[in-house]
């Protein structure tokens, strides 16, 4: 007969292989997008799950537990910026296997456009782009990791594009047209024009950009904090 | 509405990154995790310590945890009793979040539905500060993060969850943050928080530095208190050349360097040593005590980045401008030599913004905000609608 803390353990390794069964692949993921190093998306991986498997009990139910994984594999994610990478022993198999394994596309033409755009932004507004495009999480998912409101997304996720289509229209190039307003109403307001500068051909032999880099590279890898960057509601 | 379609440019997806190594590896990641202890709501700090041992060491963390599973499994009466009994006795002698050293971690004082929290040991685990916290009915979880002079007691709220939301800024530092000497030993660091306050907040407060860490939050290296400040106007806008020997008459060194635009490829991290005489500081980030992060960039205009940082030509002016009508803020600009090359319009999340012609802006619209587009030109943006004033951004 299984005491009462035996019990206790069976029941929570199976809660715990659960979660990390259907979440290693997503957190890995969102790591290894953001530090170009298989390697040190293992780290940031174990980390994260050791977090997890030491406050299981705080674990929310369904679909949320992932959002709650994000939540902390983005703070793991700030220190590894700031310079706190601890290697994990927990890992070293997996970043055995990982070494050499991995080399971050390249790309060319538009993306590589957009790769160099996404570079000037802050890092707090590349990061908002990429949990929308590339973790494909809407706006109340987001406001869930960030821990803000659903409004605050919204409004951020926008600025944040706008900034990257000013980016994008101060280097002229403009395949990328701003959504026309139609729905504008201000009758004082003159039409305004359809287009940012002209459309450009990208000229032969632009170098191809590793738009890995947009993210692994942050405008501000180890830096620490600053004041401010932290959300709020 | 999403005209910029990133999802095809995502480097890798989780399906391909997980492919990169064996199942079996994956597995073996998740045992290794699981094998590591579980902390119990009283031997908390016990397990910190045994798991961030394991994190570096995990022959000698396992001989430790094998040591205490022993132990435990051998008594021959109610497990769960006695286990319980071993993990009190254990931290009444050692220095567990229960014990006497413990205690001495902070003070309060309860009047006036408030509560005045004053950390007395601004060096202990977070583990300690929790426990406390958590007996007086606070879900807050603190850490004291080795900061800059002018962030010595400030408050940095990183999340808190729907409850708490839109009150954590009932959570107020008690000393006016950078009036800290950096000894330490005059200086209160705490807060007030409403007696009644609900909900779960995780935040960091700035202590000063031990010798040998670096800042964990920088502030700006311009700000009262440090060493730097108001010689924001001899580094921006002047080479290297003029600004290193600046430096070292101030005894600062330069501790890291980075390029403000990192090539493709290349690594974004500069060498301090090889800095070259004919480039321009971005930004002068508060590294350690006396010691600074420089971004620096060919050019002595930024980027991209603000008009508002120091250097910059309406640094100081922010408040006189966003939130304010075109009308007003067209003449202050020119005043300062900057003018509008593009035009934005701010949409909303329902609706999609636009363009508008920069020489032709209604008067009475609202800038939002004012980004550089390049030398001395602007990008205005606008909105029909006076913004809500911000309430921390």
């Amino acid at each position: 007969m299984l005491s009462p803390p035996q019990a206790g353990m069976i029941e929570r390794r199976a809660r715990f292989e659960g979660l990390y069964a259907a979440n290693h692949a997503p957190i890995f993921g969102y790591a290894l997008r953001r530090t170009a190093s298989p390697e040190d998306a293992a780290d940031i991986l174990a980390e994260t799950f050791l977090t997890a498997w030491r406050r299981l009990d705080e674990l929310p139910p369904g679909d949320v537990a992932k959002l709650w994984l994000y939540g902390i594999a983005r703070r793991v994610l700030a220190n590894y910026y700031r310079g706190e990478r601890r290697r994990s022993a927990l890992a070293a198999r997996l970043r055995a296997e990982l070494a050499g394994s991995y080399v971050p596309p390249e790309f060319d033409g538009e993306s590589a456009k957009i790769a160099e755009a996404l570079r000037r932004l802050p890092q707090q507004q590349r990061e908002l782009l990429a949990l929308n495009a590339w973790e494909g999480l809407d706006h109340g998912e987001i406001a869930a990791v960030l821990g803000c409101s659903r409004n605050a997304v919204g409004i951020r996720l926008h600025r944040a594009r706008t900034r990257l289509a000013a980016e994008l229209a101060s280097t002229g190039d403009t395949e990328f047209k701003i959504h026309q307003t139609e729905r504008m109403r201000a009758s004082s307001h003159p039409p305004p024009s359809a287009v940012i500068g002209p459309a450009a051909q990208s000229p032969a032999g632009v170098p191809s950009t590793s738009f890995a880099g947009a993210l692994a590279q942050p405008q501000d890898p180890e830096l620490p904090a600053r004041p401010g960057q932290n959300q709020r509601g | 509405m999403p005209y910029l379609d990133l999802s095809r440019t995502a480097p890798v997806t989780d399906a391909d990154a997980a492919g990169l190594a064996s199942p079996a590896a994956f597995t073996d990641l998740a045992s290794q995790i699981m094998a590591t202890p579980v902390p119990g709501a009283r031997s908390r700090a016990r397990w910190t310590d045994a798991i961030r041992a394991g994190l570096l060491a995990p022959r000698s963390a396992g001989a430790h945890l094998r040591r205490r599973l022993a132990l435990l499994t051998v008594v021959p009466v109610v497990l769960a009793a006695l286990a319980a009994f071993l993990v009190t006795v254990a931290n009444r002698s050692d220095n567990g979040p229960n014990s006497a050293a413990a205690i001495e971690v902070m003070s309060f004082i309860k009047k006036n539905g408030t509560i005045t929290v004053i950390i007395k040991n601004l060096y202990a685990d977070t583990t300690w500060y929790n426990a406390d916290l958590a007996r007086h009915h606070l879900d807050i979880t603190l850490h004291l993060d080795p900061t800059p002079p002018s962030l010595v007691g400030f408050i940095g709220v990183i999340t808190s969850d729907a409850t708490a939301a839109g009150h954590d800024n009932e959570i107020k530092p008690i000393n006016t943050p950078g009036s800290c000497h950096l000894s330490g030993t005059e200086c209160q660091i705490g807060f007030t928080v409403p007696v009644d306050f609900q909900g779960k907040v995780d935040m960091w407060i700035g202590r000063p530095a031990r010798p040998g860490e670096h800042y964990l939050e920088a502030g700006s290296a311009f700000n009262r208190g440090e060493p730097l400040h108001g010689l924001a106007d001899q580094i921006f806008g002047h080479p290297l050349s003029e600004v290193l020997p600046l430096l070292a008459q101030h005894n600062i060194t330069v501790a890291q360097c980075r390029y403000n635009d990192p090539r493709p490829h290349s690594n974004a991290t500069c060498d301090p040593a090889t800095m070259p005489g004919t480039w321009y500081v971005n930004d002068v980030i508060p590294w350690a005590p006396n010691q600074v992060l420089l971004m620096i960039q060919s050019e002595p205009y930024p980027a991209s980045g603000s008009f508002f940082t120091p250097g910059e030509p309406l640094y100081g002016l922010r408040n006189l401008i966003v939130g304010h009508q075109v009308s007003e803020v067209l003449p202050l600009l020119a005043q300062h030599n900057v003018t509008v090359a593009q035009c934005l319009i701010d949409g909303t999340d329902t609706e999609a913004g636009g363009t508008c012609d920069p020489s032709n802006m209604p008067g009475n619209w609202y800038i939002r905000d004012v980004s550089v587009y390049g030398g001395s030109q602007a990008i205005a943006i606008i909105g029909r609608d006076k913004p809500a004033p911000r309430t921390g951004h």
